[in-house]
């Protein structure tokens, strides 16, 4: 926030205010006429940022439509005819106050001494909220079963380290099931995507959860304007 | 065009360099090997520049479109310069001066506190800081007294600088 803080000095010589206005509204209006642009010479002239592969018309016209239903439906969940942009998105997720942090209930039964002292020494790391530790000690295990892999994602993910959360939450995700370990690493995976910025894949996961899910109404009322 | 572009109406422009703007990057991407995606930025940073060089009387006759191929290929090799993935840059390339001021953060802070603006004010702020409509041009096309809208562009600034002050508190708390 350095550069608006100055903006609000209120010793501010006027000529420097001017300057930073011009400054702060040239980036302002850029951005938006550049978005402007792109969103006619796309329509208009078929220029996209991104080259098409041949100009056929049947396959953009597709293309289009699919996009056109995804927004909807996005739009339609998040039940706001107003969407945040990707920077807004990116904050919301990273300012995304747990009131409950996840919990690991430090027991374990499992038929391997060693392993039992890690997971233990993990679990009881997580609860104390010390994700680090939990994190070190989850990654030492060599057998993970869900738990272990969403545990690890989630530390991750206290983290900032999104881009290894979703690795684990992946792996979770993969083991299938209908289970809170499953919900809850569909949540933080979308969480994630939108905290590293991937806004464009935060939508599409957040558009494929159930409508009505513990996971969608979460993430509906974190992102709602 | 010009004229016209100052007083809000800018179809004409946008028709007639968007619809060459392909043919701007096809150029570019042949003069300097670029990419698909590198000529497409660096045409649209160029565009940008372009229109407010045309705002401010920069541009008054000749071949505008060789100007905007030109100016293309001089944003694509600063674009670079930034991104540091190159060391070479041609000598007879001036590279325009202009780094981004505000951090994602702060955007959102300045569209939320330009949007607690009343439309009078946004107008005004804009015409001014952004269009560089000098404040005496204003009054005459607005039919007021120039010392009046230079008052009346003091009060939007304090407000908007008051809706910073306001927005950033619970942020930096």
């Amino acid at each position: 926030m350095k550069n608006l803080k100055k903006l609000i000095d209120p010793n501010l010589d006027p000529i420097e205010i001017d300057q930073y206005m011009s400054q702060i509204l040239r980036e302002k209006f850029d951005s938006e006429l550049a978005l402007k642009y792109k969103a006619k010479l796309s329509n208009s002239y078929n220029v996209e940022r991104t080259q098409q592969p041949g100009t056929n018309y049947t396959y953009i016209f597709l293309i289009s439509a699919l996009i056109l239903l995804g927004g909807y439906l996005i739009l339609k969940q998040m039940n706001t005819s107003a969407l945040p942009n990707t920077d807004e998105y990116k904050l919301m997720a990273l300012n995304f106050d747990e009131k409950n942090p996840f919990q690991a209930n430090a027991v374990t039964r499992s038929s391997d001494g060693k392993e039992d002292a890690l997971k233990l020494q993990a679990y009881v790391a997580f609860e104390d909220e010390k994700y680090k530790e939990a994190s070190k000690a989850l990654s030492s295990i060599v057998e993970k079963g869900k738990k272990d892999n969403f545990l690890l994602g989630y530390a991750n993910f206290k983290m900032g380290e999104f881009a290894e959360a979703r690795k684990s939450f992946s792996v979770v995700l993969s083991l299938g099931g209908d289970d809170t370990y499953i919900s809850e690493a569909r949540f933080y995976n979308v969480l994630s995507l939108f905290a590293e910025g991937r806004t464009s894949e935060a939508k599409i996961a957040m558009d494929a959860l159930i409508a009505g899910s513990w996971e969608s109404k979460q993430l509906v009322e974190i992102f709602k304007n | 065009m010009v004229i016209e572009m100052k007083m809000g109406k800018e179809d004409l422009f946008e028709h007639i360099f968007l619809s060459h703007f392909e043919k701007t990057m096809k150029f570019t991407r042949n003069k300097y090997k670029l990419s698909y995606e590198q000529a497409y930025d660096a045409c649209m940073d160029s565009l940008l520049e372009f229109r407010r060089g045309l705002m401010e009387d920069k541009y008054t006759y000749g071949n505008l479109n060789y100007l905007f191929s030109k100016m293309a290929g001089q944003r694509f090799f600063k674009n670079v310069k930034k991104d540091n993935r190159f060391e070479a840059i041609p000598q007879d390339v001036v590279l325009p001066d202009q780094e981004l001021f505000l951090d994602a953060d702060e955007k959102i802070v300045l569209d939320r506190a330009w949007s607690k603006l009343g439309e009078g004010c946004r107008n005004l702020l804009k015409n001014y800081y952004y269009n560089n409509i000098k404040l005496t041009v204003l009054a005459e096309i607005e039919d007021r007294k120039p010392e009046s809208l230079r008052k009346q562009k003091q009060r939007c600034l304090n407000t908007l600088r008051m809706n910073f002050q306001r927005i950033m508190k619970p942020i930096n708390a």
